[in-house]
């Protein structure tokens, strides 16, 4: 009986054994890094966790091959280390930016550092913060640095996190209401700005945001535009400590 | 032993040479074509695969899933389309499912081609007029097939012939036909089906006018793209420049003259449809009673359920009703939105100077509302199966302020502060104040989506309310599903009319419909204001009434959803939008009921990206064909 028993276990490893099958593929090694920055100022592109990405093509593999997305960080930097060696095809995508021309045929071969500019639709502007006791108040200009068929203008909001990782993808919910947005709904030539300087014609004062005290915010102001994405611009983070 | 000898001898050459007799006989055990084309009763065995796999959006219809054939989908209320398109609120936590779930239905195309090429043969095998029909029939199927596909993609491979599996792969790869070419190939099919079948048909089979019905609805849908979806030709999009998106402008006019036409088509064929009492004394109990009766002279197609064959059943009254006082299970899971209610009419819930208006019970709102939101929507204070609907958030100790101090009901406003305002999160909450009693009512609101409201409403359209507690279940509902009614058909022409500027008929025709209802009578605006500018095309007031009667007409019959679509308003109507609901409130320093607008207890946001106007096109699909262009922003 112990025999059989013994017989059978060996049995069922050796038959189990044969489940296991080596990929003889090499697994994807190639990185891919670099930064989308601000074409006309030079600076980073701001924007919020994965609101923008840079989509690739392997156009080696095949013709006409799904395209992979990339986001791309808040600080406008990006990475992956898990990609193949070959060929692709890339273009900036997605993002609060005008849109941009696809690269053809650029070679990745183990590393590739390939830094991508982009025009933002608006910049948020004369960022002003005041706090009166926990009560923040803000207000912002906005700037175009493309006026020509800019989208229409759709809203300014507030992004309030108790991290640093502030945007539309990571906020406290109750900030997001809508009695705490502007609504421009208006196209810039209409009276939102000025269309040989980019300036905004007006001062923006959002509805005042009732924060807890004794802790530290992090707020950023966005801005979208009606084009296909609907992402934000965003200003600078800037950092309120409640007393 | 001799004997034996000779036995096996003569057994053995018995068995030889009888082999050699050739085995040419037909199987008996398949059918072939003589078999299933040849007669009619083959014809009809045929005919019913192909309706049993038809892409009807019934009850048993997921977002993310798909098309089910009535067997154990009782969780299918989790992923309505009501769900995701604003109209209700339910499980869905924004736009879920947009992108489609790869719907391809070739096979079921390649079957229909498969007899419109085959049936010529057997043309001497039938009399009269009956050879016409069924191949009529048979286009009017492949259109169908082909207008769910070309709804959710654009352009797809237009295959009117059976491919042979063995013929040049390039051949095979077929590459996508145009928006607009689909669209004509749909309405040939549908011409071709309108000239050859019968005036009548067995209950769910279609006849003339039900290819009429779907002919009057697909060449809206055309045409409204045509006039308000934005690619065209110049697009840099790869797809919009071949045209497998986007129909040129100019064919705009000539898609609603076909839409208005084939609604002609039921007054000049005299179809004998009707709008189901417009004279009715009781307008609501009327059109509750609509969508329950199979025999109803509005109903152009139906699909059926069967108590008997224990194969076609439905679960939608255990699905929108909450368990316990109502059904059994799996329990009510989607709500209708306050946005749909209002729809209707603004509900008289606020004084003059803004407060909210005091109301002795809750059933005091019922009075005077429209008969047909009544009966599309239950309202807390309304009965079915002989329990009232008991509806309740909580209650405050006193409210001295306007509507708008509620402030969507967030707990932030003075108002609603702990001190003043208590709502129920859980459902046999007490509390002192009250004596003891319960918070919420019985059937809501206390949080959570299953067995209590999100919004203060509950589904009442297509509620069997003949049904006792225990049959309103999962699994055991059978009323049909309409596939077309005649209401729709008047509201397309209604549609068509007034974008071809007749629009005294589109006004008389939405008359009607409203006479129906029992709703207030509409003074259309001599000069109405513009409402949007999509495509550069303005939508103005009494367009946009007319496209609202649609909404409210059809309200959870799964057209808002591609009727947002398709007049490219989706992203603007669910525009980072979150659905309200109407909060019941006990005020006990009065005693007095009131009623407040809030953000429904769920508090999901709903945004339509504009990639949503089209479905990706399936990735396998694309691997297998790469001639396949992929749809716009995938």
């Amino acid at each position: 009986m112990k025999k059989i028993v013994f017989i059978f276990s060996i049995l069922s490893l050796a038959m189990l054994a044969s489940c296991m099958k080596t990929d003889n593929y090499p697994e994807p090694d190639a990185t891919f890094s670099g930064n989308v920055t601000d074409s006309v100022t030079g600076k980073p592109f701001l924007t919020g966790q994965g609101e923008a990405h840079i989509r690739i093509w392997e156009v080696s593999y095949k013709e006409n091959p799904t395209p992979q997305d990339i986001p791309v960080k808040q600080d406008g930097s990006f990475n992956d280390t898990k990609l193949f060696s070959a060929t692709y095809d890339m273009q900036p995508y997605g993002g609060a930016f005008w849109p941009t021309q696809r690269q053809s045929a650029i070679a990745l071969h183990t590393s590739l550092q390939k830094d991508f500019k982009v025009v933002p639709y608006l910049y948020v502007v004369d960022v002003n913060s005041q706090l009166v006791d926990t009560t923040l108040f803000l207000t912002c200009r906005l700037k175009a640095p493309v006026t020509e068929n800019l989208p229409r203008v759709l809203d300014i909001r507030p992004f309030v996190s108790l991290t640093q990782f502030v945007g539309a993808g990571s906020r406290i919910d109750e900030y997001a209401l809508d009695k705490y947005k502007i609504d421009v709904n208006n196209n810039w030539w209409d009276g939102v700005g000025d269309m040989t300087t980019g300036e905004g014609t007006t001062t923006y004062n959002l509805p005042a945001l009732p924060l807890k005290p004794g802790r530290t915010f992090y707020v950023r102001i966005g801005v979208r535009v009606e084009d296909t994405y609907r992402q934000y611009n965003y200003s600078d983070i800037v950092k309120i400590q409640v007393p | 032993m001799k004997t034996i000898k000779y036995l096996l001898l003569i057994g053995t050459m018995m068995f030889t040479i009888s082999s050699c007799h050739k085995l040419t006989l037909e199987p008996k055990g398949i059918l072939d074509d003589a078999a299933l084309l040849g007669n009619a009763t083959g014809v009809e065995t045929y005919l019913a695969g192909v309706y049993m796999n038809l892409p009807i959006e019934d009850f048993s219809y997921y977002v993310d899933q798909g098309f089910k054939n009535g067997n154990n989908d009782w969780d299918a209320s989790k992923s309505w389309l009501m769900s995701v398109d604003g109209e209700a609120v339910g499980w869905p936590g924004g736009i879920d499912g947009a992108g489609g779930f790869g719907y391809w239905p070739y096979d079921q195309i390649r079957r229909i081609n498969t007899m419109i090429e085959n049936f010529p043969n057997y043309k001497s095998d039938y009399s009269g007029d009956s050879y016409n029909a069924f191949l009529g029939e048979a286009h009017f199927l492949r259109a169908f097939y082909y207008f769910a596909l070309v709804k959710r993609y654009g352009g797809v491979p237009i295959i009117e012939s059976v491919q042979s599996p063995t013929a040049d792969p390039t051949t095979l790869a077929v590459p996508r036909s145009t928006e607009l070419d689909v669209y004509k190939f749909i309405q040939s099919d549908l011409q071709f089906a309108m000239d050859n079948m019968a005036a009548t048909s067995e209950p769910g089979r279609a006849n003339k006018f039900v290819a009429a019905a779907l002919m009057s609805r697909a060449m809206l849908y055309a045409a409204t793209i045509a006039r308000y979806g934005s690619y065209t030709a110049s697009s840099p999009d790869q797809a919009a420049k071949a045209g497998y998106v986007g129909i040129p402008a100019n064919e705009a006019a000539n898609f609603f003259t076909a839409s208005y036409d084939a609604a002609n088509f039921f007054d000049t064929q005299n179809g004998g449809y009707e709008l189901v009492g417009e004279n009715a004394a009781d307008k609501e109990q009327n059109y509750v009673d609509l969508f329950l009766n199979d025999n109803s002279k509005e109903n152009i197609l139906i699909k059926q359920y069967s108590t008997t064959s224990n194969l076609f059943y439905h679960s939608y009254d255990g699905s929108v009703s909450p368990a316990g006082d109502f059904s059994d299970w799996p329990g009510s899971e989607v709500y209708p939105s306050l946005e749909s209610v209002e729809l209707f009419q603004r509900l008289p819930i606020e004084n003059t100077d803004g407060t909210p208006r005091r109301f002795d019970n809750r059933n005091q709102l019922l009075q005077g509302l429209e008969p047909r939101l009544l009966a599309t929507v239950y309202l807390s204070g309304m009965t079915l199966r002989g329990t009232a609907f008991d509806i309740r958030r909580g209650f405050y100790r006193t409210y001295n302020g306007t509507m708008a101090d509620a402030q969507d009901g967030v707990s932030s406003a003075p108002i609603n502060a702990t001190s003043n305002r208590t709502i129920a999160t859980s459902r046999y909450q007490t509390d002192p104040a009250l004596g003891g009693g319960a918070v919420a009512g019985k059937h809501g609101m206390w949080g959570g989506v299953e067995n209590n409201t999100l919004t203060g409403f509950f589904i009442r359209k297509y509620v069997n309310y003949k049904a006792s507690q225990v049959q309103a279940a999962g699994n055991s509902s059978y009323q049909s599903w309409i596939v077309f009614r005649y209401a729709e058909v008047l509201l397309n022409k209604a549609e068509a009319a007034y974008e071809l500027g007749k629009k005294q008929e589109a006004y008389d025709l939405i008359a009607r419909i409203r006479n129906r209802a029992g709703a207030t009578v509409w003074t259309p605006k001599g000069a109405p204001a513009a409402i949007y500018v999509i495509n550069g095309q303005t939508v103005d007031e009494n367009l946009q009434f007319i496209r609202d009667e649609r909404g409210r007409e059809l309200m959870f019959e799964n057209h808002r959803w591609w009727d947002l679509r398709r007049w490219r308003v989706a992203d603007k109507v669910l525009n980072q939008a979150k659905l309200h609901g109407l909060m019941p409130y006990l005020v006990l320093d009065q005693n007095k009921y009131i009623f407040i607008r809030e953000y429904n207890t769920d508090g999901k946001t709903y945004t339509f990206d504009v990639r949503y106007y089209y479905e990706p096109i399936p990735a396998g699909e694309i691997n297998k064909n790469p001639s396949l262009i992929q749809n716009p922003i995938y």
